[in-house]
């Protein structure tokens, strides 16, 4: 089996680097470098940015949960693909109408931009990293499993194929590797759920008979309550996943790469259609791989249930030994692992971004730079949270860090969000309301989770291990608190600028 | 709009070559005012609605679960087909969002560039 699935790999990663040298060989510009030279199409970007978000998370572990624990796993597959729908209607056009490479673009357009600016670069540069380092260490602890080797040299591989990808070949690299991921997980599930319902003679009531019939299993699979045990748990979650996912600055990123508005609302479009088509199927693979593999067996190679789908493959397509059987694993294992690797390479350029082109070209050289400079700062940046990124995930192996993922998400929608939405949407923000706000939020979501039971077990001070009920509201609240107590002339006049480019594409970058 | 972009500049901030006075006559312009009326007529319902659905999903789940385990079909329960329902209900709701956005706001989009983009009067 590893053998199969290394080859494999081996044979996806040399299709990548092509992709990275032909990509390389294109990046001249500033614009090339963070937003693909806005050549990407809408339905291509609609793949990058289900590429973002079908990670190793999404493919092997809701499988894993469903398995363990039921239906209640399916609130990832509704909440992220929901998030798409509130992306689409409120955030994708008026992002690709208002700013040019980041998020920080168009909350320091209307305010002012040596105070925010600076912060909003350090929000998304921590909100990648912090979401990084989770995807680093599970990449190390995946290849273990899957390929049977050491999970730092995993981790050392993945790190390195992130650096070159966006070292060399920018957002471009990124973009395509992503397009392809997609294409092939997308494939695989398609595959993967025909082989499962093949076994139920394609009806979904004799896959949840066999369910609820299993001996270690049980009509409670079926039924809400297993997993999420309290209804605030169920409501904090959802909340978290839905306005988490719309302030992630490497899925904002993602609508700049595309060259008009038309194409980015085109995006948000194609990416909930694709969503739609991969999330409609979890629930096949966590209850298949329930049924015909079995709990013990999984949970006794893996306690947290990313075997499952995997092993699901294998079962379906012939079984242990066979040819079809162990292939057809070793392509899902091979898919997983260029899944982990396109998705680091997204945070990657998201956070390098933050630094080279917020950090360091706005606030300390004031813009002034040369271009060739610019690209130079940006590949350094690429390379530098790369190795940070690496350092991190070998520190932090041993450690469950799976708290700052939902770290990452909780400061994306308590800190980020409503002052994004209230640049865009509201007239009464200021800068001091924005600093309140995106400070205050980020404070807030990072207490509620320190002191929650993702990282404090439980001991934990505060009850609910996703606070976006409770942070979320805060964050809102402290940025129009802030912006009503304080004035802000400028970003009152500014305001009919950013709202007419907004929601008009009058003077959009091209 | 598709070509390769211009030459870059050495402040690549979001460009600012317009007037205040031609931004805030925009602002104030018919076509703008109509602009957000519409897309605020679709934009708001449609949030209520979509929150609507997954608050009764929440109070299901969590306040009744006699009805998210009442069958609908052999072992297939309400709960089930619920969060099915939502997949296409949400899809529906984006699409018809764009095909709303083309036919309605789009026009007024391109009447807002005559008048204050390029090639208008300011230039």
């Amino acid at each position: 089996m590893n053998k199969l699935s290394i080859a494999l790999f081996l044979v996806l990663i040399a299709i990548t680097l092509v992709i990275t040298y032909w990509s390389a060989k294109r990046v001249k510009t500033t614009t090339d470098f963070y937003a693909a030279g806005r050549r990407i199409k809408g339905w291509q970007n609609g793949l990058a940015i289900i590429g973002e978000f079908l990670t190793a998370a999404a493919f092997l572990g809701i499988g894993g949960l469903i398995s363990f624990y039921g239906v209640d796993g399916q609130i990832y597959s509704i909440t992220w693909f929901a998030s798409f729908l509130f992306v689409l209607l409120v955030i994708a056009e008026p992002i690709r109408n208002s700013g040019k490479y980041t998020f920080a673009d168009i909350v320091s357009y209307r305010l002012d931009e040596r105070k925010i600016r600076p912060l909003a670069a350090i929000n998304t540069f921590l909100i990648s990293l912090m979401y990084l380092i989770p995807q680093m260490v599970a990449a190390g602890a995946l290849s273990k499993l899957l390929f049977g080797i050491p999970a730092s040299s995993g981790l050392i591989i993945v790190g390195v194929l992130m650096i070159i990808y966006i070292a060399f070949g920018g957002m471009l690299a990124a973009t395509w590797i992503q397009v392809l991921k997609a294409i092939m997980l997308l494939t695989g599930a398609y595959v993967l759920a025909f082989l499962v319902l093949r076994q139920f003679h394609f009806s979904v009531n004799e896959l949840f008979a066999a369910v609820a019939n299993a001996k270690d299993l049980g009509p409670s699979w079926l039924e809400p309550g297993r997993w999420l045990k309290t209804p605030w748990e169920r409501l904090s979650l959802g909340f978290t996943l839905l306005f988490g996912t719309a302030a992630l600055p490497h899925v904002l990123m993602r609508f700049y790469t595309v060259p008009s508005k038309q194409h980015a609302q085109g995006s948000a479009l194609w990416s909930l259609t694709f969503m739609l088509i991969f999330h409609i199927l979890t629930f096949i693979f966590g209850l298949g791989a329930a049924v015909l593999v079995g709990n013990q067996l999984i949970k006794s190679l893996d306690s947290g249930g990313n075997i499952a789908v995997p092993l699901l493959a294998r079962t379906v397509a012939g079984g242990q030994g066979t040819l079809t059987g162990e292939l057809f694993m070793a392509f899902l294992i091979a898919v997983a692992f260029i899944t982990i690797i396109a998705a680091v390479s997204g945070l990657c350029i998201a956070a390098s971004s933050a630094f080279s082109y917020d950090f360091w070209l706005r606030v300390v050289k004031r813009g002034n730079q040369s271009h060739a400079g610019q690209v130079r700062t940006a590949r350094l940046a690429a390379f530098g949270i790369g190795v940070l990124a690496i350092a991190g995930g070998l520190l932090l192996r041993q450690v469950n860090v799976a708290y700052l993922a939902g770290l990452a998400f909780a400061i994306a929608a308590t800190a980020n969000l409503p002052t994004l939405i209230f640049a865009l949407y509201w007239k009464g923000l200021t800068t001091k309301g924005a600093v309140i706000g995106m400070l205050g939020g980020a404070i807030v979501a990072g207490v509620c989770v320190l002191t929650g039971p993702q990282f404090m077990g439980k001991q934990a001070l505060f009850p609910l291990a996703n606070p976006g009920i409770v942070t979320v509201p805060i964050g809102f609240l402290l940025t129009y608190l802030g912006s009503v107590l304080t004035k802000d002339a400028h970003s009152e006049v500014m305001f009919k600028e950013l709202a007419v480019r907004s929601r008009s594409g009058l003077e959009a970058e091209s | 709009m598709t070509g390769r972009s211009a030459p870059p500049k050495l402040n690549p901030a979001p460009e600012k070559t317009f007037t205040a006075e031609r931004w805030a006559e925009a602002f104030e312009s018919d076509p703008f005012k109509s602009i957000v009326k519409k897309r605020s007529g679709f934009i708001v319902p449609a949030l209520l609605l979509f929150s609507g659905v997954f608050f009764v999903l929440w109070v299901i789940q969590s306040s009744f679960p006699a009805v998210a385990r009442f069958p609908v079909y052999g072992w297939v329960n309400v709960n089930f087909v619920y969060t099915m329902a939502i997949f296409p209900f949400v899809w529906i709701l984006g699409y018809v969002f764009v095909r709303y956005i083309r036919r309605e706001v789009y026009p007024l989009e391109d009447e807002l560039n005559r008048k204050f983009g390029k090639g208008s009067k300011y230039e």
